[in-house]
């Protein structure tokens, strides 16, 4: 049985521009892997093809048994105005995929999403429009929606992408406590943080380079001068 | 007015024609408005009449030549613009016109007098069939049983389609379903205001829900309510005044929508104020 999730030759192109070319690596099972690149390097479409969203050209990703994915995309994939409050996305988020008539929300679904909205410290806005969240709060309504759902694999693009220094570092302790049963997979701009709590780094620059101590690719960037602590 | 409603069939089918198209605004007007759907929708009605056209030229129903090629067309542009190579837009507009002279062809082709296609253009509520009601009733049942029925996972396709595909959903499936109950409501809309008024009914009701409510299910049933409203005092206008039923309707319809958007912006304001003289106290 596999205890990862691979992508073995793994291309994916858009067009003529190939973002993924025959990448393979692993994402070690119950750990957090960073995904660390420059723009348009490729993370998000890495994100994607192990969500679903993109099928490869050529290769394979491969899961272990009983995967199942939350994810959490860059917040732009719906639209704001959508009559919602963030209850109602967190409570989403604990129903499985099937299409089954007459879905209802039982009480243990809705102490699931009540749960995961304490855990993101979003208690107190549970009947608050999503239109009327900051960026950051909704950020944290998506992780928490995907935390309901329950799944042993998180896929985060970018969840801090808005958030100051200080809310993405409670944002990652949340993470760490939540890896001891769960495969998390984090693409982030905020490089020394994430690092720091990261137990793996991918660095994704066309090609794709595993790191199996973060602090190493850490010290390389620092060296190239990529990025400054 | 009232004594008409129950001294006249036609004023009785209109009531409950009005009934049926408010709740098919209020259902497929939601889905439209929310999946950003309402120019493909408009290219749907538009090219329902070629359809109609087709109905008339071989004899048959031409209501059920405008289903087929509404239909056809949703999912025409459903399925080739998966790809991404031509854009839904695009195709949109193409059908929309394409339609539209199709039905001209085909009636003009049609033997004998030339055919008033006004109704079919510009809606007569006042002018519903018996059997008009009756497949009117057929379809906004079919929507509103799917709606009801899988009101969940259409909210999870609704709300956010990436999240649903990525969790495993059959998101496919669902795009079908939504491909086929859009032209089945453009039809029952067609009868009430006509296939150039169809996109207003489609999102204006659900338009001024949105600014009043803040979760799907109230939007839903608030604009099958505000819908009802809407077409009954537009049929009552229309009424008294003797001008046609769905451009009446239409025009109140904006009318209330910007009323109610005032309306938010003013409670906005007072609210705004408010709180600066909470605070400042």
């Amino acid at each position: 049985m596999i205890e990862k999730i691979s992508y073995k030759d793994v291309r994916y192109c858009y067009g003529d521009v190939c973002a993924v070319h025959e990448a393979t690596f692993d994402f070690p099972k119950n750990a957090i892997t960073a995904l660390i690149g420059p723009n348009g390097g490729g993370k998000s479409t890495i994100v994607k093809l192990l969500v679903g969203l993109l099928k490869p050209d050529h290769g394979h990703v491969k899961k272990f048994e009983g995967a199942t994915i939350g994810y959490v995309p860059q917040a732009t994939t719906f639209d704001r105005a959508f009559p919602a409050t963030i209850y109602d996305l967190v409570l989403m988020g604990t129903k499985d995929n099937k299409i089954t008539p007459f879905k209802r929300y039982t009480k243990r679904d809705k102490e699931k999403a009540c749960e995961a909205i304490k855990r993101l410290s979003l208690n107190g806005l549970e009947n608050r429009s999503i239109n009327q969240l900051s960026l950051g709060q909704l950020k944290r309504g998506l992780i928490a929606r995907a935390i309901a759902s329950n799944a042993n694999i998180l896929v985060l693009d970018e969840p801090d992408e808005s958030l100051d220094i200080e809310s993405s570092k409670n944002l990652y302790k949340i993470l760490v406590t939540l890896k001891k049963d769960t495969t998390i997979i984090i693409v982030s701009h905020h490089v020394a943080e994430i690092l720091e709590v990261a137990d793996y780094a991918l660095y994704v620059m066309e090609h794709v380079k595993f790191y199996n101590e973060p602090k190493q690719l850490q010290e390389i960037l620092l060296n190239d001068g990529i990025f400054t602590l | 007015m009232i004594q008409a409603i129950f001294k006249y069939t036609f004023m009785q089918n209109a009531l409950l024609a009005a009934l049926l198209a408010s709740v098919v605004a209020g259902v497929i007007g939601t889905i439209v408005m929310e999946k950003k759907l309402v120019s493909m929708s408009g290219g749907i009605a538009h090219a329902s009449f070629g359809g109609i056209g087709f109905g008339y030229l071989l004899n048959f129903e031409p209501i059920w030549g405008g289903l087929f090629f509404a239909i056809g067309s949703s999912l025409l542009i459903s399925r080739i613009t998966k790809n991404g190579k031509i854009k839904a837009d695009t195709l949109t507009g193409i059908l929309w016109s394409f339609g539209m002279a199709l039905g001209i062809l085909f009636i003009s082709l049609t033997p004998g007098y030339m055919p008033d296609m006004t109704s079919y253009l510009f809606g007569d509520i006042l002018s519903v069939s018996n059997s008009s009601i009756f497949y009117m009733s057929i379809f906004t049942i079919i929507i509103v049983v799917l709606f009801v029925v899988y009101f969940h996972s259409f909210m999870m396709y609704l709300f956010d389609e990436d999240y649903a595909r990525s969790t495993g959903m059959n998101v496919t499936l669902l795009e079908y379903l939504v491909y086929i109950m859009i032209p089945l409501g453009i039809i029952v809309l067609i009868k009430i205001v006509g296939i150039i008024l169809t996109i207003a009914l489609m999102t204006i009701p659900v338009s001024i829900a949105k600014m009043l409510f803040n979760s799907l299910k109230q939007v839903v049933i608030s604009s099958v309510i505000i819908s009802t409203f809407l077409c009954i005092v537009g049929i009552a206008i229309s009424y008294y005044i003797n001008i046609p039923s769905g451009a009446c309707i239409i025009i109140f319809s904006t009318f209330i929508y910007f009323i109610t958007w005032l309306y938010t912006i003013a409670l906005k304001k007072s609210r705004h104020t408010h709180k600066k003289h909470h605070h400042s106290e």
